[in-house]
């Protein structure tokens, strides 16, 4: 990838061209399924599935063309951004089986370790603790007593 | 017409404080991803059926218009529509928060958003029963184009490539597909997950398409979440009504918007907000900047989004048809209170309906000052808070949110996951505003788009139902408009500037 006088990155697309190969495979998935529907259910399907195919081809003859500005690269932590959405992934599926209330104190928790990129200490640890309990004891109060919304 | 005897009426004591109680209230459960002005009027709409009708009412209308306007705080401060009406209002509101001007834009928003409840509560007072006519002229062909004219917005966003707009566009339009089809009842991509056959829900989808990837991008580094230009700011309130004072076309026409798509029973703040930023864009000299923190495009979305409370009430007082959900609800309390809506009743009940108008009026006004105090709170602490404490509360409150719309813990997962695909697609160059677009407007569009194809072939002709309507065709040429407008000015643009400029790489 080249940087331009003006500061864009160009190049091709190569992150796009991955995508739009995906979005051809959901385009033909979404057409292929719309043969199970009823007429008046598969007017809608067939019309925006075959559209996301051509808008895909369209897409990839850019990035062959050179057409196309590649995304900026990644700053900062990977493996920061992939805790954020493992947790998330996990709190979603833990609701249930561990109730609200023990799900979101570990995630909160587990998300708090991920976020911060201060040095620990005990102070700071007690205070961002004392601060998460005051949170998700409002919150859950406010959701669960007060608007009465029946959380796991 | 509503005279001064029920202005009068409007300022008692009680009216007021219940109008002050309701905006802060309607205020603070917006400001909350998830809780939808539908919620806050639902939510605290048994505590009004032990007061008399015209209180009543006020409170709704308050708590209404307090929740329409805080989901600009979160908007703003977290790019992620407090309520579904302020989608529009993360297009500019974020990027100007993240420039160090979240006071400004939460100023502005505020500014924007009582003089968009004003006009809509005017022409509420004025011309209810002659506009509310208006709304039962558009059949299911002319819902179909407006869907359209809010999709073209796609190609308006200048988030990138074009091509990719549309594409993450059409995946928005696949994903409202998901569940029960609204026309003809077939079940669509749900495979064997049994939990979405009832769909992806909008708001669960809107939390984590916008909020989750923020979250992500968060923890990435130790820079601050949002900058702040001077410690000491405040309201900035002279800066902010000089932007007003020169963006007042943009202000009276997305307000006019707001008041007309209101009127629409289905159309809401979404789509108000949507069709108003689309033309503030076409018609601004700074269209360029749309998208990258211009505060026109936050006065378009926030004054649009206000007009439709008046606006949604004119169908549902004069015809008993809501305009907008919260009006539905706040209809069933009507009939509790024991009003028969109808054309008669602003003849026949007519102390109850001013005094709830001008009630309403006054809510609107109130929330200048309450907005404006809640806003710096809420700009003060976003920036205070630190990122340890910030990112864990936000991701409890997209939790709490999603699983409060239904009490659904699927849509919790579904919120995590469109968040999570949202974040790789955006690595990808895939922007998730396109995608909520076509999530929102994909079943208005169908379910015009195929009673359009029904009708026209009852009536012998598919092409004339879809092109033969003068207010289809109005709409299409606004739609013509939308797209052609932007091209034809920067063509023209280039010709006037006379030379061709160095090869650029295309945008796609």
């Amino acid at each position: 990838m080249a940087e331009r006088d003006d500061g864009i990155a160009s190049g091709r697309d190569i992150a796009g061209a991955v995508g739009s190969l995906l979005f051809i495979g959901v385009g033909a998935a979404a057409l292929w399924h719309a043969g199970e529907f009823s007429m008046l259910g598969a007017v809608f399907p067939r019309a925006i599935g075959g559209l996301l195919v051509v808008l895909g081809l369209v897409y990839l003859v850019l990035v062959v063309l050179g057409r196309t500005q590649p995304v900026a690269p990644l700053q900062g932590s990977l493996a920061r951004r992939a805790g954020v959405a493992l947790v998330m992934l996990a709190w979603a599926w833990a609701l249930v089986p561990l109730g609200f209330l023990a799900a979101s104190a570990i995630a909160f928790v587990l998300l708090m370790l991920v976020a911060n990129h201060d040095r620990w200490s005990p102070s700071r640890a007690a205070g961002y603790l004392a601060a998460g309990a005051v949170v998700l004891g409002g919150l859950y109060t406010l959701f669960k007593l007060v608007l009465l919304v029946p959380l796991p | 017409m509503g005279g001064l005897e029920h202005l009068l009426a409007a300022l008692s004591p009680l009216n007021l404080l219940l109008a002050l109680a309701g905006v802060a209230a309607g205020t603070v459960i917006g400001a909350l991803p998830g809780l939808t002005a539908t919620m806050a009027v639902a939510v605290l709409v048994p505590f009004t059926f032990s007061m008399d009708p015209a209180a009543a009412l006020i409170a709704l209308g308050a708590i209404y218009t307090g929740a329409i306007y805080g989901g600009a705080y979160a908007a703003i401060l977290l790019n992620t529509p407090g309520t579904p009406s302020a989608i529009a209002t993360t297009f500019d509101g974020y990027p100007m928060a993240r420039a160090g001007r979240g006071d400004l834009a939460l100023t502005l928003a505020c500014l924007a958003s009582v003089a968009g409840g004003l006009v809509g509560a005017g022409f509420l007072l004025l011309l209810a029963p002659p506009m509310a006519t208006v709304a039962l002229k558009f059949g299911p062909v002319e819902y179909f184009w407006l869907a359209v004219f809010g999709l073209t917005l796609i190609a308006s966003l200048g988030e990138g490539s074009t091509v990719k707009g549309l594409i993450g566009g059409c995946l928005g339009l696949l994903l409202a597909m998901v569940g029960v089809a609204e026309v003809g009842g077939d079940i669509r991509y749900v495979g064997d997950f049994k939990s979405l056959l009832g769909g992806i829900d909008i708001v669960s989808a809107l939390i984590g398409l916008y909020c989750v990837p923020v979250l992500i991008e968060l923890v990435a580094t130790p820079a601050r979440h949002l900058e702040s230009v001077s410690r000491v700011a405040g309201f900035q309130l002279r800066e902010a009504g000089a932007l007003i004072a020169r963006a007042k076309l943009n202000l009276a026409r997305s307000s006019v918007i707001g008041t007309v798509v209101g009127i629409l029973p289905g159309a809401g703040g979404s789509i108000a907000s949507l069709v108003a930023y689309s033309e503030a864009k076409r018609a601004s000299a700074r269209r360029a900047n749309f998208g990258k923190g211009e505060p026109e495009g936050i006065v378009a979305t926030e004054s649009a989004n206000n007009a439709t409370v008046g606006g949604g009430f004119i169908p549902t007082l004069v015809l008993g048809i809501p305009g907008t959900p919260p009006d539905a609800i706040i209809l069933g309390a009507l009939l509790v209170q024991g009003i028969r809506t109808g054309p008669t009743l602003f003849t026949d009940q007519a102390p109850i309906v001013y005094t709830f108008v001008w009630g309403l009026i006054l809510a609107t006004l109130l929330m200048l000052p309450v907005g404006l105090l809640i806003g710096r709170f809420a700009f003060r602490s976003i920036l205070a808070i630190p990122k340890a404490v910030l990112v864990p509360s936000v991701a409890l409150l997209t939790v709490l949110g999603s699983f409060a719309v239904h009490n659904n813990p699927h849509e919790v997962q579904q919120m995590v996951v469109l968040g999570v695909a949202a974040w790789v697609l955006g690595r990808m160059g895939f922007s998730a505003s396109p995608i909520v677009l076509g999530l929102i407007l994909g079943a208005i569009a169908e379910r015009g788009f195929v009673q359009g194809q029904l009708i026209g072939g009852a009536r012998g002709s598919v092409w004339a139902e879809f092109f033969g309507r003068p207010i289809s065709l109005g709409i299409i040429a606004f739609i013509l408009l939308g797209l052609l407008w932007p091209w034809w000015m920067a063509r023209r643009a280039r010709r006037r500037s006379g030379a061709a400029g160095p090869a650029e790489v295309g945008r796609g």
